[in-house]
């Protein structure tokens, strides 16, 4: 698994490089945009992570250069400010996710497996289960050419259940993969997406996609799957 | 001839106000003495001037010297009662003058009591002073907290890292060090993060960068933020969502990542103070009022519908005298003080940003079924669900729309 790392403070950037090539990821180091440009131009990298803030312009702009020239590998943003507006903009702009500074080191270790494991994450802009369609940059849900609206988490749910379609979740693994959270039994959060994700997608159409299968957890698809 | 020269006595000549009253008492004494003799005259029928009647001259000269000392004393009086009545005034002048920061807690006004009103002029200017060097206080207060937050780490890394450069040191030594440098330094990012979120709460009141948010997604985002430091205290943190109700699919208005973190501080909070193996709970509920209002067929409004979460551990509670203050910033527990465990600004923040909102935000112990003593401590934060309307235009006074405290719901304890 390669890693192409743009941070220009030399200290930051051999602390992440050390930090994932002891995890036993592939690294390499850039600290300017035109650099990271060239660099992804000739090789293929697993993932991107990208510093907001570069000596040569910034990262939003290199992470949208990036997806214009057709790269489909994950991209985390690192940025040192806290703002809503420049998060948001972090992931418009065709970035999977962030990390504010500091960090904790087994924090970006585990972002940065999650984004692996989730892997073509973006290798689609457009998901799609029968009627059911996900434009998964402007983030926004269609069934049967109806927009249905739904939340940011609500929509990380139903793409894990359109993306497995057809297998079987409990609880536990729906809340540990789809919002990185510890499962505890007592609480009912799962059960409550899942009944907002039935009232706004389910209800109002005659095929019913989200299953409940009994003393297991649930089911995303067509009955006949 | 009194009214003709008011109009050019007050306005442009700025006279002292001492000496317009003088005036205006001699124009109305003088007035007053001048009806008197025209009167006498008149009743007298003018045999006060015939000259066949000398018997009248002493009169004459009586009335004349009478009403002139009369006027001249009149006019004296008046000026030194003048003097008298206004010596309050030239007090409270003396003390503004004399007024500063520096100084605000020696500046009171102090006078013998001369009268109700400049009494409780005096009482009145003195409380003010009393709320302004209130607030100097826990200004300087604050900085002093702060800055002793921020220097401590540092102090003590340095002057070890100092000590460790002077001769060579075994790898354990070494170790320890590093092990402390980890801790310092989350520590100190910690604090800074805080007081970047306060100040970015006076910002956020200033530009309002706001945008839709959502309950469920907000605690959710707020409970997976607690994750690590729930593993490390072995404390389950339990979130408890409304179930069967669309009642939160619309969307508030305002600073999710905010509210966001207000919810995570409670969240720490309740996981520092919850025993291990104990739940930390976290739940979110419609604001009952508001159900009881659209259940009997009254169309609710909107904006006064509310959602609260409230955050509850199973820790020894807090001791009565902080649950009033514990909002505060760097007001902690006895048991945490100095243990360099929490920062003492997190509860802090959770206010500033109810209130930032809208909301309420308040502490209350559980009372445990037997004995009466405590079963554990809840935070609840009201928050109204907002548009962008309820913001008003951005120059407006926010005061009006803005609910005190004890305008949220209120939970019997």
């Amino acid at each position: 698994m390669k890693i192409l790392v743009v941070e220009d403070n030399p200290k930051m950037a051999r602390s992440i490089e050390m930090t994932l090539t002891e995890s036993g990821f592939e690294v390499e180091t850039v600290g300017l945009v035109a650099d990271a440009l060239a660099r992804a131009g000739q090789e293929a990298y697993d993932l991107f992570l990208l510093d907001l803030m570069l000596p040569d312009g910034d990262g939003i702009q290199l992470c949208q250069s990036l997806r214009g020239s057709g790269i489909t590998s994950p991209i985390m943003m690192l940025t040192a400010l806290s703002g809503t507006s420049r998060k948001v903009a972090g992931l418009d702009s065709g970035a999977d996710d962030y990390l504010t500074k500091p960090f904790e080191v087994d924090e970006l270790v585990a972002r940065v497996r999650a984004l692996l494991r989730r892997g073509g994450s973006a290798d689609s802009t457009r998901l799609k289960h029968g009627d059911v369609e996900m434009d998964l940059t402007k983030r926004t849900v269609q069934r049967a050419g109806v927009k249905v609206a739904v939340t940011t988490k609500e929509f990380a749910l139903l793409e894990f259940l359109v993306r497995n379609s057809g297998e079987t979740f409990t609880r536990g693994t729906i809340t540990e993969r789809v919002w990185d959270m510890s499962y505890e039994p007592s609480s009912n959060v799962v059960d409550v997406y899942i009944s907002n994700l039935r009232r706004k997608l389910d209800k109002p159409f005659e095929t019913k996609l989200i299953h409940t299968v009994v003393g297991t957890g649930y089911r995303f698809g067509a009955a006949d799957d | 001839m009194a009214d003709e020269e008011a109009p050019t006595l007050a306005a442009p000549v700025r006279l002292s106000l001492r000496a317009q009253l003088t005036i205006w008492f001699g124009i109305s004494f003088g007035a007053v003495l001048a009806t008197i003799v025209g009167g006498i005259v008149m009743l007298d029928q003018g045999r006060l001037f015939d000259p066949t009647r000398a018997d009248y001259d002493w009169l004459i000269r009586l009335v004349g010297i009478g009403t002139f000392a009369a006027l001249i004393g009149g006019i004296l009086a008046a000026w030194v009662i003048g003097g008298v009545a206004l010596e309050p005034l030239r007090r409270i002048t003396e003390t503004a003058r004399a007024m500063g920061p520096e100084r605000i807690e020696a500046t009171r006004v102090e006078m013998p009591e001369v009268g109700v009103e400049v009494n409780e002029a005096r009482l009145e200017l003195n409380r003010a002073l009393d709320r302004i060097e209130a607030g100097y206080q826990s200004q300087e207060r604050f900085i002093s907290n702060v800055s002793h937050e921020l220097k401590t780490p540092i102090a003590v890394l340095l002057t070890e890292a100092r000590r460790l450069q002077l001769q060579e040191r075994g790898a354990e030594e070494l170790s320890a060090f590093v092990g402390d440098v980890a801790e310092q330094m989350a520590r100190l990012g910690k604090i800074v993060e805080s007081f970047l979120t306060l100040a970015r709460i006076d910002y956020e009141e200033r530009l309002r960068k706001f945008e839709d948010f959502w309950f469920h997604d907000l605690l959710l985002e707020a409970v997976r933020r607690t994750r690590a430091q729930a593993q490390t205290h072995e404390v389950h943190v339990d979130l408890e969502l409304p179930e069967g109700t669309d009642y939160f699919d619309r969307p508030s208005w305002g600073d999710p990542e905010l509210i966001s973190s207000a919810v995570e501080n409670l969240i720490r909070n309740a996981i520092r103070f919850a025993p291990a193996g104990s739940s930390v709970q976290v739940s979110l509920e419609s604001d009952p009022a508001v159900i009881a209002t659209v259940a009997e067929g009254e169309p609710a409004e909107p904006a006064r519908s509310g959602a609260r979460v409230c955050v509850s551990d199973d820790g020894p509670g807090m001791p009565e005298a902080l649950l009033a203050t514990v909002f505060e910033p760097f007001k902690q527990a006895d048991s945490e003080e100095g243990t360099g465990r929490g920062t003492g600004l997190g509860l802090a923040i959770a206010h500033r940003v109810a209130t930032l909102h809208k909301g309420s935000i308040q502490a209350l112990n559980r009372p445990s079924g037997e004995g009466g003593g405590r079963a554990g401590c809840t935070v609840e934060v009201a928050l109204p669900f907002l548009s962008e309307q309820d913001w008003g235009p951005m120059e407006g006074d926010l005061e009006g729309a803005r609910p005190t405290a004890s305008d949220g719901p209120q939970a019997g304890s």
